[in-house]
């Protein structure tokens, strides 16, 4: 509970003022994961054990390592981010292939993961001393040094190659497994991509409209955002995915990134190291959302993620992502999350909102304006601090995220708000979000999303970051059909309506031709 | 408010009169209105689309050489290589040109003594060459499969820069000699009256000039058609590629013509290159093809295998406006008073220091230097067409060699 | 040290980008090139939404008048081995030439080879 104290509280959380907690830097471990099979890894050389069902990164987490990687310029620490593949700081060396995005990468029995991009070792990066120089290296100086030295230059440059952070030539193991990848080539009526709520649901609708449907999913199992939504979703998740699993004329892959729209109307899809190239008559992209970002200083050390990235580590690994959280946040979904990791046994202390409320009264539940009443009352009782109407989040830490320091802002005619900072290993970062609308952009033409007329237009809120600006093209017929939340749905309900809108469209467009 | 865009870009509108009207703000257009302001030419002002350097300029695979296998190409393309050794110093800008050298790999013995034969001519032009057979090509690039290489030419002094770069170096040298640049202006109509340019019209007014410079690479044919004039260009889509960065591997530029292929790491690491098919489409789209994306990735694994296990970051595609010999049109439009052409580039990256000066020298005294004289449009009716061979470029005529 | 990060996958601090800005860098594509932002294995995903942002509040231009940069594929990183991958007989399509359409608009996207800056 915040301003309790626990034992082992240390001298650094004592200067800190206001709220202090001991920070346990071992991630606790959650219920029911323990009763899976136990699978070994090997970590930089040291045997590890994950529980089956692993991703390398949740296991890395339960295991106790904190910094993943170091960027590449300044050689800054860095760990588990996104939680879904998107961002690359949880990039690590995995069975000699570099690059591999841990946090959607199934552990295997005798993985070895190895960190890359620091000297002598990632957890001591002396490279680190590169920021030191960052006074002297705004954006493009290299433009200004040296022009009229060109032997100086070329010398700098070989240097430079050398420490830019960058990962090495992939093992010998790795290159033979590469080279034996194979591809397929895949027809179907209808391909969709992307296995959440709308994708289900469209596929479910364009197989039962007697299409043949060809479902592809980035993950290891069905369900998305939803599934990992405990409070409200899962009950949903699971019936979706049992229908779709058993649905007729309905082929699943799992593990299957669709990467590419090329111009000749395949799609491409990377599942593992193969290459599965679709060319259906009609597509849905059910292909969700990117967190926006919610920038504060040292906002990219270990520690500090997305909600949903937390949230999902909680629910689908049974990890906890730290042991103490502050949630920052500018939209609702914060305060469910918040919720939702008290109930997986992560301690918040205090939610964050940069949004004031109408009455301009901190932690106040009546005057909160969008939050779902029942949900701040239970957060209040659980001893979370509320906090609306922020000027700026400072996180503060060396390897990890050790506390966070709340700037409000300031009200006019009224006495100025204390900053208030909270001792905490873990910040959760919750900013709304924008469409994933990378393959309807390569498919589109003219450089606009094309959307079917038969997708219902989405509310769309305050905090949805503004994608292309979306633009209804109905009479593109080889456009793509959106559902979800790259079509701007907000709940599970719309995914699901949009899904299914989408689904029959794309079997009608399909059994047309 | 209108943003700049770029350092240097002109704040306001374009004035009704210019001395001279530069139709596009690539390096070509950039460069050429530099050098025509160094000469005092009067009042400049290069127009440009959109951004400048959005087209090829910011697009291509930044290679850097001079060793060709006409006394043409060895003329004007090593005067451009010299004026790269000390561009960043007259530019007053770090275009980050690396002397890392560019290996023309030859991959059968058939090609190896072609190489031959063109090492001599390029002896007697003064570059900087030599013949490497394979054990020596194999110590130059370790990562590279010691079956794809018979042997090749090295050419020292050569190697690859930063294409943005070199377009801002440009563009804030001709600023400061008074040259105006507009982006996001388009030309719409180009007035013609007796047989000479009069105006440029564009989306932000009409424009008098009695000189204008088509240097509109991808769109170029479109813009002289506006002034009547037909260009003999066909415009074609490369593709290419950038990986994630890596631990360095590869020193010099590489280019292949067995794999019909050109490739680069960059000083951050990343290894960027593109190829082209056996048998070049006409395209003006540039999205990407599934076709470019595995024949690049087929390509540039044979040459070095270890990269099947290294991640493509980023594929996109540039235009290239080809003639019918693959070398660029450079000079007056004969038809034209006034109209001068400066397109139909395939080496627009590499050639544009020294065709910015020779066009200067053109336009402001009317005479034609002759290492540039080859280059005229009027080529194509003589017959008198650039056998070059060493390109890594298909042409519409079968691959070169 | 204390910065806020934007581009996390090329290290570009908020600083940079006001610098880069100021300097005249202010079109989303040449703020991009220059400061090396959104050329990263995330290709964006994570920054230009809080970038875009940031140059519109900059410039006093609506975030519809500040668009991200075009996004081409491959959406997530693909290794080269997949992309060579060999299969069936059949594996190779005929090119479908694009459509003319979109060469107006196409020719004002903005693209990068984002190589050769010169710096870690």
């Amino acid at each position: 509970m915040t301003g309790q104290d626990r034992a082992g509280q240390g001298p650094l959380s004592r200067r800190l003022g206001h709220t202090l907690a001991a920070v346990d830097h071992t991630p606790a471990v959650v219920g029911g994961r323990l009763a899976a099979a136990a699978v070994t890894f090997l970590f930089e050389g040291r045997p590890m054990t994950a529980r089956e069902g692993d991703t390398v990164a949740a296991a890395l987490i339960a295991n106790g390592v904190q910094v993943f990687g170091r960027s590449s310029k300044y050689h800054r620490p860095r760990g588990y981010r996104c939680g879904r593949g998107h961002c690359s700081s949880c990039a690590m060396r995995v069975d000699g292939l570099p690059g591999v995005r841990t946090c959607v990468t199934p552990v295997r029995p005798g993985m070895t993961v190895e960190r890359e991009h620091a000297w002598p070792g990632v957890g001591h990066d002396l490279l680190r001393a590169a920021e030191l120089l960052s006074p002297l290296m705004p954006p493009g100086f290299y433009y200004r040094w040296f022009r009229h030295s060109p032997r100086l230059w070329g010398a700098l440059e070989r240097a430079l190659a050398q420490v830019a952070g960058q990962g090495e030539m992939p093992s010998r193991e790795a290159v033979e497994r590469l080279a034996a990848a194979r591809c397929e080539r895949r027809a179907a009526d209808v391909l969709v991509v992307g296995g959440g709520a709308a994708g289900m649901s469209a596929a479910l609708a364009a197989a039962g409209a007697g299409a043949q449907v060809l479902l592809v999913q980035r993950g290891d199992r069905l369900g998305g955002g939803l599934a990992d939504d405990v409070a409200a979703g899962s009950a949903l998740a699971a019936d979706l995915v049992a229908r779709t699993a058993a649905a007729m004329r309905l082929e699943i892959v799992t593990g299957a990134d669709a990467f590419a729209w090329y111009e000749e109307g395949t799609v491409a899809v990377a599942r593992g190291t193969d290459l599965v190239l679709a060319d259906p008559a009609a597509v849905v992209l059910a292909t969700g959302a990117y967190d926006v970002g919610l920038p504060f200083p040292n906002w990219d050390l270990p520690g500090v993620m997305t909600a949903t990235a937390a949230r999902r580590l909680a629910s689908r690994y049974g990890v906890l992502p730290g042991s103490r959280a502050v949630i920052v946040a500018r939209d609702d979904h914060a305060y469910g999350v918040a919720l939702q990791l008290l109930t997986a046994g992560l301690e918040v202390a205090c939610v964050a909102d940069y949004r004031e409320t109408e009455d301009g009264r901190a932690g106040s539940v009546s005057g909160h304006p969008v939050a779902d009443p029942q949900t701040l009352r239970e957060l209040t009782a659980r001893g979370v601090d509320l906090l609306t109407g922020l000027e700026s989040v400072t996180a503060r830490g060396f390897g990890r995220v050790r506390s966070v320091t709340l700037h409000p802002l300031g009200q006019p005619g009224r006495p100025p708000r204390r900053a208030r900072s909270y001792a905490c290993d873990t910040i959760c970062c919750s900013a709304g979000v924008r469409p994933a609308d990378d393959l309807a952009y390569q498919a589109s033409c003219s450089g606009s999303v094309v959307l079917s007329a038969t997708v219902t237009e989405a509310s769309g809120g305050p905090e949805r970051g503004a994608g292309l600006g979306a633009v209804s093209d109905a009479a593109a017929p080889a456009g793509p059909l959106l559902a979800g939340l790259v079509a701007g749905a907000v709940t599970a309900a719309e995914a699901v309506t949009q899904g299914e809108a989408a689904g029959k469209a794309a079997a009608e467009r399909a059994l047309r031709v | 408010m209108r943003p700049r865009v770029i350092p240097g870009a002109t704040p306001g509108e374009p004035a009704a009169a210019y001395d001279a009207v530069i139709v596009g703000g690539g390096l070509q257009g950039l460069a050429l209105a530099y050098e025509l302001a160094k000469r005092r030419f009067g009042r400049i002002v290069v127009l440009e689309a959109a951004y400048p350097g959005s087209g090829g300029s910011g697009r291509n695979g930044e290679m850097i050489r001079s060793a060709f296998a006409t006394d043409e190409w060895i003329g004007l393309f090593d005067d451009s290589l010299r004026r790269w050794q000390t561009l960043s110093a007259e530019l007053d800008f770090n275009v980050l040109f690396t002397r890392a050298g560019y290996l023309l790999l030859a991959s059968t013995e058939e090609a190896l003594a072609a190489a031959r034969r063109n090492l001599a001519l390029q002896r007697r032009h003064g570059l900087h060459v030599d013949l490497l057979g394979h054990d020596e090509v194999r110590r130059l690039c370790p990562e590279m499969a010691p079956e794809m290489i018979a042997g090749g030419i090295v050419q020292h002094d050569a190697g690859f820069a930063h294409h943005d770069a070199t377009v801002w170096a440009y563009a804030q040298a001709a600023a400061r000699l008074g040259v105006e640049i507009h982006p996001y202006t388009r030309v719409t109509a180009i007035g013609v009256a007796g047989g000479a340019v009069t105006s440029v019209t564009t989306d932000r007014g009409v424009i008098s000039t009695p000189v204008v410079v088509d240097a509109a690479g991808g769109q170029a044919r479109d813009i002289a058609l506006l002034a009547g004039v037909d260009v003999p260009v066909e415009v074609f889509r490369l593709e290419a590629m950038v990986t994630e960065p890596l631990e360095p591997f590869l020193r010099p530029a590489v280019s292949s013509p067995a794999i019909m292929g050109y490739c680069h790491q960059t000083t951050r690491g990343e290894f960027v290159g593109g190829t082209e098919p056996d048998v070049p489409v006409p395209s003006t789209s540039i999205r990407s093809t599934l076709d470019g994306a595995r024949d690049m990735a087929r390509k540039f694994l044979r040459l070095f295998p270890r990269l099947a296990g290294v991640r493509m970051m980023r594929h996109w595609s540039g235009l290239v406006t080809q003639t019918a010999d693959i070398a660029p049109v450079l000079g007056r439009a004969p038809e034209l008073e006034g109209f001068y052409l400066d397109c139909g580039w395939v080496y627009g990256f590499v050639g544009a220091p020294a065709a910015a000066a020779l066009m200067a020298e053109l336009i402001a005294t009317c005479d034609t230097p002759p290492t540039l004289a080859p280059f005229g449009v009027e080529r194509f009716a003589t017959g008198k067409l650039i056998r070059e061979t060493s390109l890594v470029v298909a042409s519409t005529e079968g691959s070169a060699a | 040290m204390t910065k806020t990060i934007l581009c996390l996958c090329r290290d570009v601090s908020e600083a940079d980008v006001r610098r880069a800005v100021a300097e005249g860098y202010d079109d989303p594509e040449t703020l991009k090139r220059f400061t090396g932002a959104c050329t990263g294995p995330c290709q964006g995903k994570t920054c230009v939404e809080a970038i875009r942002r940031l140059l519109a509040q900059l410039t006093g231009r609506d975030l519809a008048d500040v668009p991200a940069p075009p996004r081409r594929p491959p959406a997530a990183p693909v290794r080269l081995g997949t992309l060579a991958a060999v299969g069936d007989a059949s594996a190779v399509d005929d090119a479908s030439v694009g459509d003319d359409a979109s060469t107006v608009d196409d020719t004002s996207l903005g693209e990068d080879a984002p190589a050769g800056e010169g710096g870690p």
